[in-house]
């Protein structure tokens, strides 16, 4: 499928500074894509550029093949901009709120009216429709804050940490509303610091550090990278455990965390579930007894660690 | 469309906080009331009867040229007889003292013991106290150095008079002062013009005039002289004119004292018929000047008889304060557009706009449409206040109520757009509400100052009155000013209302470019 958005080498430099630095990566129309990054390694830059708030310092961005320069109108009504921060009227109502952004796209009379009411009742707020948003919890704040970057119907929606400071139930909605807009077809760039949340959405992630794309591909190919790990305690220091275990295929001893007594042992393992069944095999076998075992399975934080050598809360 | 939009939501907002907008219409209305009544109809010191206190402390013990009056009962009698002026009395010299230390009073004029006799000695002749100095009377301040001095006889002498004035009100005070000085002139300068006038028939003046005119020896006269060897003067001498009285009397000394007072009378007949609009022997100002009635209309700064409640609605005052307060409100409406940039910035919504597909010409079209008819609004509701509460005018009462409006509309709109174009700027230059609160309140009050809006124009100096000029107030004000006014003798000057809306229009158009090029949406 031919790519919706397409970033190629894109630079921005503020100064000496250099906050974009070479990305390039493309998305694919419909498709929900998550940008991973701890803070200050160039998403909101990346995200300015492509709601054609800033321009590049070189390299371009195309979207559905037409070139983003400058304030050109025709991309900017195909763009939703979820802002970090919320953006709302506190004195204006959610209904009121939502009717000014739409004018502002062109939509007006029967139109804009049933595209306001269509985004109440898709970020839950229908029934406060008429109380002003300096009355609304910081959960319906940022659902609302989500509602107005969807009342024009983008075809691309940029969503810049849109779960920050949200109650779970808020979340959980923000999640449904992401997921239920992508099914319409809607393309999603999903900018977050939370790992879960864009692994749990995302089928495809970029990873962001100091301006650069460090990956860029399907979830399980990143996670791929990774080796899954096995943590085992054992009551005693048995000989031949460590030899045993590091003759197992496809796993490797690693230094453990936390003390160094010789009873903790850490294995690392593509197939952690194959490695357990050996792992508990073996035990039994020199009768050595088990005083706790862990598994972790790789997941993108321990890819942006393997990738950046830092953690993506940094 | 999206101008629309967004200046809908602006006014949204604005009308949202009702208090504020009531305050924001009615604050200039109490301003207006406020200033009226503690000013007054001149800014100056002013009783209920809106009169000029003038405080007087009378120790004179001597008397006038009317038996049992002193002169400084004259005086007083002729400020109580000056339009606009009110006369109140202190007992003491030491409640006197109190009054100014405490502020009361602004200056308190003192009569001493000796004033009566102090005007009775001023005279034109060499041996008279000469009371004049260059500014007009001589009135020296209370307690100066160069008052003792100037107290004591001799050629220096002047009147036994002062004025105790507050320091701490030297405005006020110099009011009173000129006040009080121009009473003296009117009280003193006819005795003297009388006085001296009279001393032309005094028999020692005759004699004077008799030593000091010399004339040829008449031929008639000469013969006699040339045939009289014992004569004492000769043909070719010069004969004084008391010398040909003499000649003329011959040995009768009664003839030659009639003659004497002859030629004196002579003189004042001569004078009398050549200033016969004057009566020179006159003691009083309107003696001499034979204007003992007030010229018909002539109100003097009075204020209006009719109407003597404590705002006074309908005085002239009100046709200075609304025009000033017209002028000076909607200018602060920049720190309302200050303001709204602010919250914008902080709540993100002026971010917002930028990713929607609105220019950057559209967002602030869509800012300044509210406030601009807030701003029209305003001066609406303050001229038309002015009309129907204040009973002020809105132009020439021959003009028909369509070109009264007509003619303000345009200072109206002007106005509003040069206080538009500053909004702009103040909200370009600010970032925060402390920001927005002094760079708006500061540079509009400096501005309303500078231009006569606070106080009068004409209060101020000359080049104070000149850097006016470089306000868009002042302009506003001048424009206001041609058009407004209850005088049916005066016909606004029509050229310097539109040269005012083109300078108006021009302090706009510069105020927006500015603030267009200093103005970060982002």
């Amino acid at each position: 499928m031919a790519a919706f958005l397409e970033v190629a080498d894109l630079h921005k430099e503020y100064g000496a500074v250099k906050a974009l630095n070479g990305v390039s990566f493309s998305v694919r129309e419909g498709e929900l894509f998550g940008l991973l990054g701890p803070n200050g390694a160039g998403k909101t830059t990346l995200l300015s550029i492509l709601s054609c708030l800033l321009d590049p310092t070189s390299g371009e961005v195309r979207l559905n093949g037409r070139r983003i320069h400058g304030r050109d109108p025709a991309v900017l009504r195909q763009l939703g901009v979820v802002p970090q921060e919320l953006a709302l009227y506190g004195d204006l109502t959610a209904r009121e709120n939502l009717l000014f952004f739409g004018q502002l796209y062109g939509l007006h009379g029967t139109t804009l009216r049933d595209r306001v009411e269509a985004v109440l009742a898709a970020v839950a707020l229908h029934d406060k429709a008429k109380d002003r948003v300096n009355t609304f919890s910081g959960g319906m704040k940022r659902r609302l804050n989500l509602g107005a970057a969807l009342v024009h119907s983008p075809r691309l929606l940029l969503l810049d940490e849109p779960t920050v400071g949200v109650d779970p139930q808020s979340r959980n909605h923000i999640f449904e509303e992401v997921r239920r807009l992508n099914a319409t077809g809607v393309t999603i760039i999903y900018t977050s610091h939370y790992m879960e949340e864009v692994q749990t959405l995302c089928p495809r992630v970029g990873v962001m550090d100091h301006g650069r794309l460090a990956a860029c591909d399907e979830v399980p190919a990143l996670l791929r990278q990774l080796h899954g790990l096995i943590r085992v305690r054992v009551a005693r220091r048995a000989p031949g455990l460590r030899d045993r275990l590091r003759d197992l295929p496809d796993c490797y001893l690693t230094d453990p965390t936390g003390p160094s007594d010789g009873r903790t042992l850490e294995l690392n393992c593509r197939d952690v579930g194959g490695a357990l069944v050996r792992v508990v095999a073996l035990l039994n076998e020199l009768n050595v007894e088990l005083v706790n075992l862990e598994t972790e399975e790789p997941n993108l934080e321990r890819v942006f660690l393997h990738l950046t050598g830092r953690e993506l809360r940094d | 469309m999206v101008i629309w939009a967004l200046a809908n939501k602006e006014m949204r907002l604005l009308l949202r906080d009702r208090m504020a907008v009531v305050v924001l219409l009615g604050m200039p209305l109490v301003f207006i009331l406020l200033w009226g009544v503690m000013l007054g109809e001149n800014f100056g010191q002013r009783t209920a009867d809106e009169k000029l206190r003038v405080f007087v402390v009378d120790l004179d013990t001597g008397e006038s040229f009317t038996p049992g009056v002193s002169w400084a009962k004259e005086v007083v009698n002729d400020l109580n007889q000056t339009a606009g002026v009110g006369v109140e009395v202190v007992p003491s010299l030491e409640e006197a003292e109190q009054r100014v230390r405490k502020h009361k009073v602004a200056a308190i004029l003192i009569f001493r013991p000796g004033f009566s006799d102090r005007v009775n000695q001023c005279s034109f002749l060499a041996e008279g106290i000469n009371p004049f100095y260059h500014d007009g009377v001589h009135l020296p301040k209370y307690g100066s150095d160069e008052f003792e001095q100037a107290r004591r006889p001799g050629p220096e002498a002047v009147l036994d008079a002062e004025l105790l004035w507050d320091r701490k009100q030297p405005a006020a005070a110099g009011i009173i002062d000129q006040v009080a000085q121009v009473s003296l002139l009117r009280v003193i300068l006819p005795w003297m013009i009388g006085q001296a006038f009279g001393r032309l028939s005094d028999e020692q003046f005759i004699e004077l005039l008799g030593e000091k005119m010399s004339l040829p020896l008449p031929n008639i006269y000469a013969v006699r002289v040339f045939f009289d060897p014992d004569h004492p003067l000769k043909p070719a001498d010069k004969v004084q004119l008391k010398q040909m009285l003499d000649l003329t009397a011959g040995s009768n000394e009664k003839e030659s004292k009639e003659y004497r007072k002859k030629v004196g009378e002579g003189v004042q007949a001569a004078l009398e018929a050549e200033f016969h609009k004057y009566d020179l022997t006159g003691k009083t100002w309107a003696d001499l000047t034979k204007s003992r009635e007030a010229k018909p209309g002539d109100k003097g700064g009075a204020p209006s008889p009719e109407n003597t409640q404590w705002t006074n609605f309908g005085a002239q005052r009100y046709q200075q304060l609304v025009p000033s307060f017209t002028t000076m409100f909607p200018f602060f409406l920049a720190m309302v557009v200050g303001w709204v940039f602010v919250t914008e910035r902080r709540q993100g919504t002026l971010k917002r706009l930028r990713f929607a597909p609105v220019s950057r010409a559209q967002i602030l079209a869509g800012k300044l449409l509210p406030v601009f008819l807030l701003s029209l609004a305003l001066a609406g509701v303050l001229l038309l206040a002015g009309r129907l509460i204040f009973q002020m005018t809105w132009g020439p009462q021959d003009w028909p109520l369509w070109l009264q409006i007509g003619c303000l509309l345009p200072v109206v709109v002007t106005t509003s757009f040069a206080s538009m174009g500053l909004a702009l700027l103040v909200a370009a230059v600010s970032r925060t509400e402390i920001q927005v609160a002094l760079y708006g309140a500061l540079p509009v009050l400096v501005m309303a100052l500078v231009s006569g809006c606070i106080l009068p124009r004409e209060m101020m100096t000359e080049s104070a009155q000149a850097v006016s000029w470089f306000t868009p107030h002042g302009w506003a004000l001048a424009a206001y000013r041609e058009l407004l006014g209850d005088d049916p003798r005066s016909v606004p000057d029509l050229s310097q209302v539109w040269m005012s809306c083109g300078v108006l229009t021009a302090f706009g158009a510069g105020f927006l470019g500015l603030a267009w090029r200093l103005l970060r949406l982002d």
